[in-house]
């Protein structure tokens, strides 16, 4: 079982890498010798690799849900659009404040069969 | 002259007993006079001219910049400068104020070194001071010379325009490019020996730094990176390797942070409600340097973790057992250096510094600003 003081050092080290990523993606420094799909590859490692470690179904909805947005931020970045790249990555970081904190997830907005759509505190 | 000016004092206790430290602080511990120009170049450029042209002792002087403490190495030959100077109330630092290195201030470096020494007592300094500039408060004269006892903090501030919103601003650091006067530059120059000195004590020299003057400075700041698949610990002594890494350390916080303001200016950051921009903009700052830092350890293979000689953004636990603890950025135990990296302002008696010191036992704090170089890359 993996401690909380370990956890939240790899969720530290996620989230370095993902600024790390939002400010250098596509194009990283040469010296760090590393590629978009590299550093896609790592991060969804990582989230992957938390996702195992909690059995939490709430908080592996977070966590889905990063792990979507960073494969939508990878091909962004691949296909040159950095705004909609950099927009993900700083959602996916939300995502993870949100699994720290342990913030639940709610509907926003439910939609009905025929298409309307209403507030869910309504 | 004044004749305490070249007492030949011990000055590892210093305090300046006029200032904005209390006489009960004197006594309080390792209190050093701190040398603290505005950036890199002015670091090296200091740091020759106060050892060859000032007399000022070596170890009187802590260069507060990295890329500064790597040639400093060089000025002096491998003796380290660094001290651990947080024991008691804090530093007394004595600001340089700019690259105008005057006998007035090296009269008042030597008062404070005799005051050290106790060759001299605190009614004597004033007095000195005093007569100094004809009768005038010690306060005054330090104001003439640009010295002071806090920090001789005078940032430059960038002008940064940000999408849909009105002007901002970055600050670059806390030795704005700005604070270097026009006027002659003393060149640093190497003497064939790897020792940086003054020009015009090394006729034909090699090609000389354009100390303070940005372009020529960062050329000249090459990265320290190992070479692939070097074995760092068998290539290079314990100072060289802690070297290399606070000095690449310093050059991702740099990047990160002309990053962080290409990819604001362009709209690719947003800066969430309820949260101010220079809290995230330094918190993408600090992320991505560790980043790029943890890269860099891994891939030389040095060993990084709570107990190794290298920790990384790793809890610093009061030993008092308060339960406190502080985490710096980048914490050197071979070399007792603590690194913590900031876009603000920080000076070494905030909270934060005395704490890194005291819970590390006395390792020495550095805080890394990002040195923003190339002016022009950022949206003015």
């Amino acid at each position: 079982m993996t401690s909380r003081k370990d956890l939240d050092r790899r969720v530290s080290g996620l989230r370095d890498r993902l600024s790390y990523v939002l400010l250098y993606a596509p194009d990283f420094p040469k010296e760090d010798a590393t590629t978009v799909e590299q550093e896609f590859d790592t991060l969804l490692a990582q989230v992957h690799a938390l996702w195992n470690e909690i059995q939490d179904l709430e908080r592996r909805r977070w966590l889905d849900l990063l792990g979507r947005e960073l494969v939508e931020a990878r091909a962004a970045f691949l296909e040159g659009d950095t705004k909609k790249g950099c927009s993900l990555i700083q959602s996916a970081e939300e995502r993870l404040a949100n699994w720290q904190s342990r913030e639940k997830t709610k509907a926003t907005f439910i939609v009905g069969p025929a298409g309307d759509a209403k507030k869910a505190d309504d | 002259m004044h004749r305490y000016f070249y007492a030949n004092a011990n000055p590892a206790r210093y305090v300046d007993p006029t200032g904005h430290f209390s006489i009960k602080d004197f006594g309080k511990g390792a209190l050093n006079v701190v040398a603290e120009p505005f950036r890199i170049g002015a670091d090296i450029a200091v740091a020759g001219i106060a050892t060859h042209v000032m007399g000022i002792d070596s170890e009187d002087i802590q260069l507060n910049s990295m890329l500064g403490k790597s040639q400093q190495s060089k000025l002096h030959q491998g003796k380290s400068l660094t001290r651990t100077n947080l024991e008691g109330s804090g530093e007394v630092v004595f600001g340089v104020a700019t690259l105008g290195i005057g006998p007035a201030l090296v009269q008042h470096y030597q008062l404070a070194k005799a005051y050290n020494a106790g060759q001299i007592t605190i009614d004597e300094y004033d007095a000195a001071l005093s007569e100094m500039a004809g009768g005038q408060t010690a306060a005054a004269v330090m104001a003439k010379l640009g010295t002071s006892r806090s920090s001789a903090r005078a940032s430059t501030e960038i002008q940064v325009q940000p999408k849909g919103a009105g002007a901002i601003r970055v600050i670059e650091g806390n030795r704005g490019a700005a604070t270097v006067p026009d006027g002659p530059v003393i060149e640093m120059v190497p003497n064939g020996e790897g020792v940086y000195v003054p020009a015009f004590e090394a006729p034909g020299a090699g090609t000389a730094l354009a100390l303070g003057r940005q372009p020529a400075l960062l050329a000249a700041s090459e990265p320290l990176a190992l070479p692939a698949g070097a074995q760092p610990r068998a290539l290079l002594s314990a100072g060289s390797l802690n070297d290399t890494i606070a000095s690449n350390y310093q050059r991702y916080y740099n990047d990160a942070g002309l990053q962080v303001v290409d990819r604001f200016n362009q709209g690719n950051i947003r800066i969430p409600a309820g949260m101010s921009w220079p809290t995230v903009l330094g918190q993408h700052v600090d992320a991505a340097a560790r980043a790029r830092l943890q890269n860099f350890l891994s891939g030389q293979g040095i060993a990084e973790g709570p107990q190794q000689a290298v920790s990384v953004n790793r809890w610093l636990r009061d030993p008092s057992g308060s339960g406190r603890h502080r985490i710096p950025d980048l914490l050197l135990r071979d070399s007792r250096q603590i690194f913590d990296g900031t876009i603000g302002r920080k000076a070494l008696t905030d909270p934060q510094a005395i704490d890194f010191a005291a819970f590390s036992g006395g390792y020495s704090v550095n805080f890394v600003n990002p040195q923003v170089g190339p002016l022009s890359k950022l949206r003015k």
